[in-house]
């Protein structure tokens, strides 16, 4: 706590006002590492995950000489305004994660330690692939590892599916629609597929811009995508709900409340949901198996390398006072077998396939199921997504409430999109 | 035949009061698959999550308890010091500026919290006092919390002024005034300071969040906390069995102060 | 001297903070970077550009309007009910301060669905009484409000307990003698309860207008912190929150954040005025 505290630096207005009561000194970028080393690592997640994550740490502890370590945690809502809080303050952990959302934003401010140094050193690149290393990318240089990642995918009700001896194939997006026709049952209150536009991620419609070559943001952090496209997939869903086959907006905004509590696919009330990989393994455990995992329907010849995101960047703080030692965990983070095999895929699949590889006969079915899909995947071209713009997350949050103007019937698609487009230029 | 129906509608009133306790209750003994897809009683009673929750968090559940229980018996003790002694200098001293202080105090009530964490984290950082009880505490001592200040400042002003003046002619300082005259009479607003900060404090959630990191110095909130995954899957049944056993020392507060609260004025000789 | 505690606290603790989010409501300051000057910008763009911010005092104002004096009422009549002699009153007193200890609770999210959801016990009560196609009252833009005024209404504990306080403090011997002059219940209610203790009604009120403009937690945790389904949960605190902590925009979040402190302080100012000639101290 007292190293935490050297490296204070006051933001000008609070020093300014409150200069008399505090003493806050700046931290220099340091060389050498000090004699002894107090780590403050930072994670999301509930108690079991931070247990796991808490077990690595010891074991990576213990390779070093001097070096102590503490961990936090917290859900990942209040995790993310502790850290805010802490970087205002000068006071980030040591070594912390981060997603694609947040990435920009604190490398941009340089609030991240410049990895370039260890990479080579005491961090292995070999291992985490050429093609992986970008994604932890701000202007050419690396900032953060992608530790993890995941893929879009499509999970499926198999039981159901086994019940009426219907076989899942959806090469196109309308086979998708169709095959959610026939499996609904609407007099029943039982639905074909999930309606992905109203909930909070909307990594589906990344999927589908995607697909379509394109991004949802570009090099310069504005819109990388057609209105036209906006429309065309609100249109899609649209369709589907006012068949009954998705739910109703009251309904899927319900389900959509508390993680995969109330998933409808959770609850046996929907046949087909478009989903993250990992999803498998958290809604499988909620429901006792009985899913499958599959892939994403396709757009004939237009872009192959549209799958998958960064689950979990790892990275550190610009100032720690021992920029090796946060560099070696964060390759212990990466790339190290045995530390895997305790933390397993809890956020993803590790990067490294030979970690993935390895990790996988220790696995439950449902997650060698998951790293099998992916690994299988991986055979098709990887495209990391631009570095998100600093206000990325006030788009996501945007689309979804626009979605939802259009699911409640209070706008149609064409007027939500221009909508969206005109308010996406006042903060862009 | 009155008081029948007034114990009729009370008790009617009350059940839809706690209909969301008892629900909370109930579910903390079902085993997990249940607590969703079943509304009704449990097909099997079960201490599982009393169990899995008391130790999931890495330490028994009873040192989260008595974290929050240090925590908000010392803010008590602030609150009660510190909001009495600015609540009589606002409510019968004479002194300059008092309208002005007095505006600037509830001023303070109301900018939302959310734009001065930020700053206070930094003070508090820099002072240190980071990962200590210190930054939830010190405030306490300091009559930060406006609440209590208006309350009891509104609750002297209620009182018979001609009590003080009676007391002054026979040549008591406002010190004794204060300590001898105002306090015993003010016990039904020092009683529901105390419970109330006790409760709030007890329920805080995010200060300790920023304020405490590791493990062994969590509140209960936090420790509550833990059970949550918002992306996956909740621990639901442990964080209701935990919430339950958290909620027991808050109501026995209360029900103590209640009765406090009542006996109070019996005997503080206002007539 | 009395005041000194307070002094240091309001100084050190609380002024410092107050200023620094004054002066960065001038700047654009997202935590990370130094706070940069821009004069009125935030404000300015706050009132020329920004509908969501006009949807937010919407929200907040009908919350406000609806909630507090339902909530007021509601208290006063349990804690008038409560005071009387009916015995194992204790008991219902504490029952009754349940639910607002459970209020802030992250449990909380979880119950009010299962009472306001398309399966809740509010839809199977309505259900016993013959009503059909009941709608799911959380997930519907007209009705969530509504059910985030239930909420407050339904934690009226600590009102209630303050009332009880008040009520404690009302001299018997008033009432005997009124009751003597043969004042029937309504009479000495209306003119001895409610005159005595409304220094504590007035306390009341301005702490829970308060508090209700600046309603965040249980809007937080019941919407998941979207003040959704489209914005009809949007209060003011929750957006200037999204504003602050989502989009790290502190110097807009201040803005708005001190154009709240003046609307508040213009009705509590209101209330103020108009306290003497409804608010009778020991004092006159």
């Amino acid at each position: 706590m007292t190293r935490r505290r050297s490296r204070t630096i006051l933001t000008t207005v609070a020093g300014l006002t409150t200069a008399g009561l505090l003493a806050g000194c700046s931290a220099g970028g340091s060389t050498g590492r000090p004699d002894e080393v107090d780590l403050t690592v930072s994670v999301w997640g509930e108690v079991a995950r931070a247990d796991l994550y808490q077990e690595v740490l010891d074991g990576f502890v213990e390779t070093q000489d001097d070096v102590t370590a503490t961990m936090e945690f917290a859900d990942r809502g209040p995790y993310f305004e502790r850290l805010t809080t802490n970087a205002a303050s000068r006071n980030l952990p040591d070594v912390f994660w981060l997603t694609d959302t947040h990435f920009g934003r604190y490398a941009g401010a340089g609030a991240l330690l410049d990895l370039t140094p260890y990479l080579g050193e005491q961090i292995d690149v070999d291992n985490i692939g050429e093609d992986w290393l970008p994604y932890g990318e701000y202007d050419g240089t690396v900032y953060a590892l992608p530790s993890h990642f995941n893929g879009q995918a499509v999970l499926i009700d198999q039981v159901v599916f086994d019940e009426r001896g219907i076989e899942y194939s959806a090469e196109s997006w309308d086979d998708l629609a169709d095959l959610a026709r026939e499996m609904a049952r609407t007099d029943e209150g039982y639905y074909g597929i999930i309606d992905p536009t109203v909930g909070i991620t909307q990594r589906p419609f990344e999927a589908w811009v995607r697909q379509h070559d394109q991004e949802l943001f570009d090099e310069e952090g504005q819109l990388g995508f057609d209105e036209d496209l906006l429309v065309d997939w609100w249109e899609y869903w649209a369709a589907l709900r006012d068949e009954g086959v998705a739910p109703t907006p009251d309904v899927q905004i319900e389900s959509d409340s508390q993680g995969f509590t109330n998933d409808l696919l959770v609850a046996r009330k929907a046949a087909i949901r478009l989903s993250s990989a990992t999803h498998l393994n958290q809604a499988g455990v909620l429901r006792d198996g009985g899913l499958a995992l599959l892939g994403y329907p396709e757009i004939d010849g237009v872009a192959e390398d549209w799958r998958f995101y960064t689950a979990l960047l790892v990275t550190a703080a610009a100032n720690t006072p021992a920029p090796e030692v946060a560099a070696a965990l964060l390759n212990t983070l990466v790339n190290d077998l045995e530390s895997a095999e305790i933390s397993k895929i809890s956020m993803g699949t590790p990067t490294p396939t030979s970690v993935s590889e390895g990790i996988a006969p220790l696995l439950s079915e449902d997650d060698q199921e998951i790293i099998a899909y992916l690994n299988e995947e991986r055979s098709n071209p990887t495209r990391p997504t631009p570095v998100l713009p600093e206000t990325s997350e006030q788009f996501t949050a945007s689309l979804t409430r626009f979605s939802q103007e259009v699911a409640y019937g209070r706008m149609s698609p064409a007027e939500a999109a221009s909508a969206l487009f005109s308010d996406a230029d006042r903060y862009l | 035949m009155k008081r029948v129906l007034a114990h009729v509608a009370i008790i009617a009133v009350g059940i839809g009061m706690i209909y969301p306790l008892l629900w909370m209750v109930v579910s903390s003994v079902k085993p997990n698959d249940e607590i969703f897809s079943n509304p009704g009683l449990p097909s099997a009673w079960t201490l599982d999550n009393y169990v899995v929750g008391w130790d999931a968090v890495g330490f028994p559940f009873l040192l989260f308890l008595g974290n929050s229980a240090l925590v908000a018996v010392i803010s008590v003790v602030g609150n009660l010091f510190s909001c009495t002694l600015a609540a009589y200098a606002f409510a019968r001293l004479e002194f300059r500026f008092k309208k002005l202080l007095f505006a600037a105090m509830l001023a303070t009530l109301m900018l939302p919290f959310q734009v001065i964490l930020v700053p206070q984290y930094i003070l508090f950082n820099n002072l240190g006092m980071v990962d200590t009880f210190l930054p939830l505490l010190i405030p306490k001592f300091l009559a930060v919390d406006t609440f209590f200040t208006f309350l009891m400042v509104q609750f002297i002003r209620g009182l018979p002024r001609t009590l003080d003046d009676a007391a002054a002619i026979d040549g008591c300082g406002p010190f004794t005034v204060f300590t001898r005259i105002l306090l015993p009479l003010m016990r039904p607003a020092l009683v529901v300071t105390a419970a109330f900060t006790f409760i709030w404090t007890w329920n805080d959630f995010l200060s300790p969040l920023l304020y405490l990191n590791s493990r062994e110095s969590y509140t209960v909130p936090l420790a509550l906390n833990a059970f949550l995954d918002s992306e996956g899957a909740s621990q639901w049944g442990p964080m209701f069995a935990m919430s339950c056993l958290s909620l027991l020392p808050v109501f026995l507060i209360f029900l103590f102060a209640q009765r406090h609260l009542v006996n109070g004025i019996a005997t503080s000789g206002l007539k | 001297m009395f005041l000194l505690p307070w002094l240091i606290g309001m100084i050190g603790i609380t002024l410092g903070p107050m200023i620094a989010s004054l002066l960065l409501s001038f700047t654009d300051y997202n935590f990370l970077r130094a706070p940069e000057w821009v004069g009125i910008d935030n404000y300015a763009r706050i009132f020329a550009d920004d509908p969501r911010f006009l949807t937010s005092l919407g929200v907040t104002f009908t919350y406000v309007v609806v909630s507090v004096p339902l909530q007021l009422a509601f208290a006063l009549g349990i804690a008038v009910l409560l005071n009387q002699g009916l015995r194992g009153l204790a008991f219902y007193r504490s029952v009754y301060y349940l639910p607002s200890l459970l209020g802030t609770s992250v449990a909380i999210a979880i119950l009010w669905r299962q009472i306001f959801g398309a399966d809740g016990l509010f839809n199977q009560l309505l259900g016993l009484a013959g009503f059909e196609d009941l709608p799911n009252w959380i997930a519907t833009p007209e009705l969530a409000l509504g059910t985030l005024i239930t909420l407050n209404v339904w934690t009226f504990g600590s009102p209630m307990v303050i009332f009880l306080a008040g009520l404690r403090q009302v001299p018997s011997e008033l009432y005997e003698a009124a009751a003597v002059d043969g004042a029937g219940r309504w009479t000495r209610f209306a003119r001895i309860t409610i005159p005595m203790i409304s220094p504590v009604i007035f306390f009341n009120l301005i702490l829970q207008m308060i508090g209700a403009f600046q309603t965040f937690t249980q809007a937080y945790i019941v919407s998941g912190g979207s003040g959704g389904p489209v914005d009809s949960t949007l209060f003011y605190t929750l957006y200037l929150y999204q504003k602050a902590f989502r989009d790290f925009d502190m110097g807009y979040a201040s803005a708005m954040a001190w154009i709240l402190l003046l609307i508040i302080a213009l009705f509590t100012w209101l209330a103020f005025a108009t306290s003497n000639r409804w608010v009778h101290y020991g004092e006159d």
